[in-house]
Order: C-alpha cells, then structure tokens, then sequence
C-alpha cells in the first residue's frame, strides 16, 4: 500500500529533466523532496499528477499503474496536487474554488467533512468565504489550496513548495495546516520544498533531487544531518 | 507512336478534304454531318453547344437540351435539317467556356455555336466567335454589349429580350402618371446592370431616380431601405435583384412596413427561389414584363410542348421559347442555302429572313437588320405584363401598353 | 424610433448565434468557424423531421438542436482538440473549423441542393406594432429567445455546478483538471451548447429566408462582430454587443442607405479593438487569436 514513482523519465519536447527518478510514499507518511531551483521537483510532481507524460518509467498506486490515465482521473482516484504557486481560480470566491476541490471526491463521500476540520482550525477561510481568490494574501491563499486539495478527499497529495514566497511566519502557519491534513486525513504526503530545513523537520523520510537524479535518501533526519545537505540547502558553511 | 498518330490525323484530314472537295462527301464524319443534303434530302448540321451541363447553374444547360428533345424532329420534318449536337461542358465558369468555345470551332468543326447562356461568358468569347465567322446562336444572354454592330458582317443572333429593351418597357410603366420611383438592386453584376440600364433609360427620357437602394445578398433585413423608400415618397418600386430569396426579403419589409406603392417591378429572376419563402400577401402587387405571352399562343404551345415530351417543367420557360425561336431561325436558314458549311450564306440568310416562327400559332416578321441582331424591340405594345396569383401562377395582365394606360 | 426599435430586434438574432461564438471561446479559448453551416445544419434537420405530425413544433426544434450539438461535440473532440496541443499559440484549430466549414457547405449542398426551401416548424407569420414600428413576429420571436437564452446562461453559470466548473476551466483548464474534471469533456459539452444554439438560430431564421446552405454565412460575419464588440468572454456581452451593433447599422442605414449600416456596424468593431480590445464587458484575458 502505497504511491510508488519507479526509474521514471520525464521531460520536455527533446530535453530530458529526470533521469530515472524512483521514490515511494507510504499513507499516512509525510515525504520531502528537497533540491536546488532547477533540479526537476515540479516536473516530478507534474508528472505524478498527470500533467506531463511519462517516458519511460512506472507509477503505481496500491501496485496498480496509472502512468497512462488522465489527470482528472488521477485526482477522482485521489492523487491530488497542490500546484507551485498555488493556482486557485481568480475570479472564483474562496467558497468555489473550494467547492471545484470537492468535484474530485464525488463518488467518494461518506465519513465526516474533511474541510469543515479546516474551517473550525482556520476561522479566516470561513471569514474569507465569499471573497475572490485573487484578493487574498499569498498566506491566505495557500490555505485555501491547500483546503481544496482537502475537500478532493486525497489519499495522495502532493504539495509542490507550499512555503515559496511567503514569510516565515505564515510558512509556520502553513506547516502546521499541512500537519494537520496528515492527522485528519491520513493521506500519504510527497512534499517538495526548496526550503529544506522545515520540510526536513516534519517529514518522516526524505529525498534529495539533483539535476534529476535521486542523490542521496533515508529517515528525514538522516537526511538533515547529513554534509552535503547541510552546506547546499541549509546554508550551512562548511 | 505520336508521331505516328499525328501522321495519320493528317492523312486523315487531307483524306477528308479531298473527299470533300470532289464532292463525294458523306462518310467523312461519324455522325455523317456534312452540312449539306444526304441520300434522305435531309441536312445533317454539327451544331456545337456550350453550357453549364453540371454544377449549380445547370438549369442554364438544360433549357436548350429540353428544347432539342422536344423538338429535333419537328425541324427535321418542317426543314429537312436536322441537328447533330456537340456538347461542351462549361461549368458556368469564364475559363471553362473560353476552352469549351475554341474545342467546339477548331477541333470539332462545328457548323454554327449556341451558347453560352450566361452574358457575362458570352462576353468573354464575343471576339473569338466573331472571328470564326460561323453563325452563332444566342438564345440565352440579355447583355447587348455581346453584340458589336461595328463588326461587319455580324455573326451573332439573340432570340432573347436585351436589357436596354426590357428597361425601356419598365422604365415607361414605372414613371407612369409621374410617379417616383425607387430602385432596390443586388449588389451583383445582374443588379448593377439593372440600375444603369435603367438609370440610363431615364436619363435620356428626363426622368430621375428617386432613391437608389442596395442589397447584399443574404442580406438579412431590408427594412432600413423600405423605409428610406417611404420617407422619400417612392411610390413606384423596382427590383433588380438576382436571387428570388434577397427578392422575399424586400417585399416581407414592404409588408411590414405596411408600405403600399402604386407599382412594384421586378425581373424574371423572381421566378427561382422566391415563391417558397414568400407569403401570398407580398407578392399580391408585384409584376413583371416579358415580350412573350407565357399563357397563350405559340409561347404556351412550346412550353406545353417541352412538359409533354420531358415530363418536366421548363427549365427556364423564357429561355426554352427563345431557344425554339432560334432554331427555328437557323433551320429555314440552311435549308434556303441547302449548305450548313456556306457560313456565310447562312448568316446572311438569317439576317434575311421574313418569318420566324414560335410554335405553330406565333410569328414574328422581319426581326433583323444589318445593325439589329436581336428578336425582340421595345416596343411596349408587344409586351406582356405579368401579376401573379395565390399559388404564385403567372397571371396575364395586359400588354405593356395596356398597362400603361390602365396601370394594371 | 422605428430604426431604434427594428435595430434592437435585428441585435438579437445576430445576439443569440453570437453566442456560439462566446460558449466556445469561454470554455476553451477556440472559436468554431463552421457555425454557419450549424446554422444549415439545425435549419435542415428540422426541415427532414417536419413531417413528423406527431411531434409538436418544440419537439422538431429539439431534434435539429441535439443533432447539431451532437456533430458539435465530435467536432470539437476530432477537429479542434488535436490542432492546439501545442500551447497557447497553436491555432491549427481555424484553418480546421474553416476546413470544416466547407465540407459541410459540400456536404449539405449536395444532399439538399442549393435553393432555398420554405420551412413552417416554429413559423410566425406577420408583424405586430412595438413602440409604432412594424416588428416581424419571428424576428421578434428570434430576439425576445435571445434575451431568455442569456438569462438562462448566466443564471446557469452562477447557479450550477455545471457553471461553476465552464468558469473554472475558462479560468484555469490545467488546474480544473486537477480537481478531477476533464476540460475536454467541459469543452465537448460546451461545444454541444454552442451548436445547438447555432442550430436554434438557424430553424427560427430559416422559418423566414427559408433554409439553404449558405443561410447561416451572412449571419456569420455579424454574429462574430456582435461578440467581439461585447466582449468573446463575457455572456452579457452579446446582448449589449447585439443592441449596438443591431441599432448602429439599421441607425446609419435609414439615415444614409443601406450600404453604410454594415460598415457602420464593421467600423464600431474596429473602434472596440482599438479601444477595449477584450470587448465591452470582456475581461482582460491572453486571446489566442
Ligand atoms: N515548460 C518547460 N519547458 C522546458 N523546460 C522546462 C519547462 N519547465 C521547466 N523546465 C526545465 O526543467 C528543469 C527542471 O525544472 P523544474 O522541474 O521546474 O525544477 P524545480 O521545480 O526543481 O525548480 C529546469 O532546467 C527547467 O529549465
Ligand atoms: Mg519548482
């Protein structure tokens, strides 16, 4: 039981951007994907989603592959993305863009409101409801990204750097909401940060992507403490 | 090989006009039309026709192919001549007939042309024809710039009405009793050439055009030029218009306008494609000229005739009438030559002659001159004028003349 | 007044086909250059199925309207879908929605014949007097739908789910397919709707020209003008494009002649582009044309 990325290839027109990429997130296990601007973690979270094709390579979710299905299929199968820069639909309100995350789950109801958690933790979503997207702060907005990849019940969700260009603090914020998506909904999450040091923290196990290639991976805090990682993503010197 | 082919051509040409020059013709040609009397004192005439036999304009092709059907035998049996046709498909297209034309006088040696139908490819051949110098028969076109009376002798006969005529007929009833008249035409070449004809007309005659109105084909309202109509106090109206459909689209404004001139003039061309998309109530008011009498007489006999024989309407009834006429003009010419291939006896036997004959009931005396080519006059006592019921069947009104004095 | 009144109701008919134009053009960024012949299409249809007397008129216009959304939707799934896969510039889907339109030209000459022919489904004869101008009832007819089909539109687009989703993927097609929505299947139903509105249009017009295979061309050129003018993103925007359009030309023609109503009509166009090229009430997007 889990979401299984094995040897994949992927890339643009004639470039090739990842070479062999294998991965695996179990449920209910936070994941983090860290490496430099560059490295391929947007097209690896692309590609899962089904947003680009697969060259060669196997998805596989529960053993079965979906390398070949659509991405509105994925994400009715519960393979949800968070897109980099968060991608909410600006002229729809807080309210609609939360109510298209929940077109992913029809079929798959029953068991409590995973949003109404939300709601009660984070009371500006409902403050904010009739309000349109575009006006939110860039905090404000990811929350509710990240409400509506909730409403899409994930049994996978893939965050693509959920903290890029916010503050410290609102990415404290941020964290803690992703936090509790794993409690409440015990779905498995890959988590691609540049920011390291914080992804490293809360992930369980992680992964370093260099131009590509899968270089280093273990148990998250291995993964923190090792040399490497230190002096390239966590601006450590020597 | 070909240039064994075009040897044997040649003998065969030289064959050919050796045979003909001794005078023992009759089995040169396949179908034996030598152009001068066989065994049968029957002249066998090659007569090239060029047309539209396919594409959207065919109905132009097929008036003078029902008017053969119906009638070949009759000529032969009235004029000893009888008519081996040649086609030539010009699609309706300029290119097409310009080839189709040089085909029929070069290649198959044709004794006279008919065709094309249509003016404005007419036109375009005008000079090759002429320069032939073989009779050429024109029951089709309207256009008199077909005809340059400049060149002499003139090898080109019209048996239909020409523009200037059937504008001078209208342009009489339509400023009848002083009355102001509006012009709404295509804006096509049969519409532009329409309103000059019909602005020339008046020039000459000191009247002029009150309003002057077009209408683009498919033209999708015509209320805006009614009113202007109304608004100028037209009350007398002519339409110029190409397609019958743009034609229902005037006279529903007129409707709804509840506009109501004392005269409404159109064209023949009301005939095609108006009468499904019209109500009753516009066309009550509407009338056209034409020098022939569609319902009595020899005119309805030929028509009559082409229905029995093709079981078909008449393609284009003026057009089937004007094609009778002319091969009843060239058929007595030949057989008074007795010689298809005396082109020039021939045309100048047509330009002669007495009686021309339209069905078995209607004849016309003397139509042609050295400088006048053309069937019809203007005169509008030879005209008909033409209303039409509830079930858009023509109904006979008067002459021209009559209505002139009557207004119909 | 009169020009006032009869300029409104001409805005409508090129309203409702325009349309056409706006559906598609929200929902997937393409404009189908066949709508002419959808136009025909519909028109013939119901032509074929008026002998049946068991169908009432509304019954008739149903079948033309689902037949014509039906080839709309394969349209769009085999004409347009595989000419602009390759991002925001491809525009391979004009010369195919064109290429299309010929064929169906071809097509519908050959069978039906290029004569116009009478059609009496959902026909109205007569005029009735608004404001004291003479109003043919079909034209009438033809505008007062237009108004209650945008209503109905834009209600929809607020109101339903179905709505929500046409505005999310004229937003964001690639993130509507994140949320486990298809935009090609949002775009074959569009596609569907613009086609049955363009076949609606063309049975209530075809009911006074008559239906022919050219009816819908010069319809097309108006209908595209009205929708730019008002804006190719906006469902207002061909009522408000239809009425300035429709009382700019028939103003213009009563005053001047009927030559300059059109190009009164095509310099308004020019006008809107030069000053608000997404249309009045169009919102400022990346058109792809
Ligand atoms: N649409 C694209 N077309 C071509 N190359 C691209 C495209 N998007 C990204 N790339 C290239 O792919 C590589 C990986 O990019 P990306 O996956 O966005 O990296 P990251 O998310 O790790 O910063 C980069 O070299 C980038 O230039
Ligand atoms: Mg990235």
């Amino acid at each position: 039981m889990s979401l299984e990325v094995d040897r994949l290839e992927c890339g643009y027109d004639r470039a090739p951007i990842l070479h062999g990429v294998s991965l695996r997130v179990g449920p209910g296990e936070l994941v983090a994907v860290v490496g430099s601007n560059g490295a391929g973690k947007t097209t690896l979270v692309r590609t899962i989603a089904g947003l680009l094709t697969v060259r060669s390579g196997d998805l596989r979710v529960d053993g079965s592959s979906f390398a070949r299905t659509s991405a509105a299929r994925r994400a009715r199968s519960g393979i949800v993305m968070v897109p980099e820069g968060r991608r909410l639909f600006p002229q729809l309100t807080v309210g609609e863009n939360i109510e298209m995350g929940r077109r992913a789950a029809r079929g798959r109801t029953g068991g409590e409101d995973p949003v109404a958690a939300l709601l009660d933790a984070f009371p500006i979503l409902t403050e904010r409801w009739d309000q349109q997207a575009n006006l939110l702060s860039g905090g404000e907005q990811q929350m509710v990204a990240l409400t509506r990849a909730v409403a899409a019940r994930p049994r996978y969700l893939l965050l693509d750097e959920p903290s890029l260009g916010l503050s410290p603090l609102k990415t404290l914020e941020v964290f803690r909401l992703i936090e509790m998506i794993r409690e409440r909904t015990g779905a498995g999450i890959l988590l691609v940060e540049q920011m390291a040091d914080q992804a490293l923290q809360a992930a369980d196990r992680a992964y370093v992507l260099e131009l590509g290639r899968v270089s280093m991976e273990g148990p998250a805090a291995e993964v923190r403490a090792s040399d490497e990682v230190r002096r390239a993503y966590l601006g450590v010197a020597g | 090989m070909g240039k064994l082919r075009s040897m044997h051509k040649a003998l065969g040409v030289a064959a050919a006009t050796a045979l003909a020059l001794t005078g023992c013709g009759g089995g040169a040609d396949a179908g034996g039309a030598t152009g001068s009397a066989g065994e049968d004192g029957v002249i066998t005439v090659k007569l090239g026709v060029v047309g539209p036999k396919t594409g959207p304009a065919s109905l132009y092709y097929e008036y003078m192919d029902q008017t053969f059907e119906t009638f070949s035998d009759d000529f032969e049996e009235k004029y000893d001549v009888r008519f081996e046709v040649i086609s030539e498909d010009d699609q309706a297209s300029p290119e097409e007939t310009a080839r189709a034309v040089s085909r029929l006088i070069n290649e198959k040696g044709v004794h006279a042309l008919m065709g094309p139908p249509l003016s404005g490819n007419s036109l375009q051949v005008a000079d090759v024809v002429q320069k032939s110098q073989l009779p050429w028969l024109l029951p089709g076109p309207n256009a008199d710039e077909i005809i340059n009376y400049d060149i002499q002798p003139n090898w080109a006969f019209m048996t239909n009405f020409t523009n200037q005529q059937i504008m001078a007929v209208l342009g009489e009833r339509l400023w009848a009793n002083g009355q102001k008249v509006g012009i709404v035409y295509s804006a096509d070449g049969f519409g532009q050439s329409n309103l000059q004809h019909l602005k020339s007309w008046a020039e000459e005659n000191g009247h002029e055009v009150t309003a002057e109105e077009t209408i683009q084909p498919g033209a999708s309202d015509a209320n805006a030029i009614i009113q202007r109509f109304k608004d100028s106090g037209v009350d007398s109206v002519f339409m110029g218009i190409t397609q019958g459909a743009d034609t229902a689209t005037v006279t529903r404004a007129i409707e709804q306008a509840g506009f109501e001139p004392k005269t409404i003039m159109t064209t023949g061309t009301i005939l095609t494609n108006y009468k499904d998309v019209a109500d009753p109530s516009q066309w009550e008011k509407i009338q056209i000229v034409d020098p022939r009498n569609f319902l009595e007489g020899g005119d309805s006999e030929v028509l009559a005739a082409v229905r029995e024989a093709t079981g078909e309407a008449p393609a284009i009834p003026t057009n089937n009438i004007s094609t009778y006429a002319i091969l009843d003009i060239y058929a007595q010419a030949v057989q008074e030559v007795g010689d298809a291939t005396d082109f020039e006896a021939v045309r100048q036997a047509i330009e002669d002659i007495e009686t021309v004959h339209i069905g078995d009931s209607l004849t016309i005396e003397n139509p042609f001159s050295e400088d006048d080519h053309v069937l019809y006059d203007d005169d509008p006592a030879k005209w008909h004028t033409y209303g039409f019921d509830e079930n858009f069947e023509l109904v006979h009104l008067g002459t021209a003349a009559e209505c002139l004095q009557k207004s119909c | 007044m009169d020009a006032l009144v009869l300029g409104l109701v001409l805005g409508g008919l090129y309203a409702l086909l325009a349309q056409s134009f706006v559906l598609t053009f929200i929902t997937t960024k393409t404009l189908n250059f066949a709508v002419g012949e959808f136009v025909a299409l519909g028109a013939f249809v119901v032509l074929a199925v008026a002998g049946w007397s068991w169908l009432p008129d509304v019954g008739k216009l149903a079948v033309g309207v689902l037949v014509a959304a039906v080839v709309g939707a394969a349209a769009y799934r085999f004409l347009v879908v595989p000419f602009m896969t390759e991002g925001e510039h491809d525009v391979r889907w004009l010369l195919s929605t064109v290429a299309l339109s010929f064929v169906m030209l071809n097509l519908i000459t050959n069978v039906e014949g290029p004569s116009p022919q009478r059609s009496e489904t959902a026909r109205l004869s007569g005029a009735v007097d608004v404001l004291g101008a003479g109003v043919s009832k079909q034209q009438l007819l033809i505008a007062v739908l237009a108004v209650v089909v945008t209503v109905l539109l834009v209600v929809a687009s607020k109101k339903t789910s179905a709505g929500l989703v046409m505005r999310a993927v004229s937003q964001d097609p690639e993130t509507t397919s994140l949320m486990g929505v298809s935009p090609r299947l949002v775009g074959m139903v569009t596609y569907a709707v613009a086609m049955g509105i363009a076949a609606l249009t063309g049975t209530l017009y075809a009911a006074t020209v008559g239906a022919s295979p050219v009816m819908g061309a010069p319809l097309l050129v108006a209908s595209i003008a009205v929708a730019v003018v008002g804006g190719l993103s906006s469902l207002w925007g061909p009522l408000l494009g239809g009425a300035l359009y429709g009382v700019l030309s028939e103003v213009t023609s009563y005053e001047f002649g009927a030559i300059w109503g059109e190009t009164a009509g095509l310099l308004l166009v020019i006008v809107v582009l030069v000053w608000r090229p997404q249309g009045l009430l169009g919102r400022r997007t990346e058109v792809k044309l």
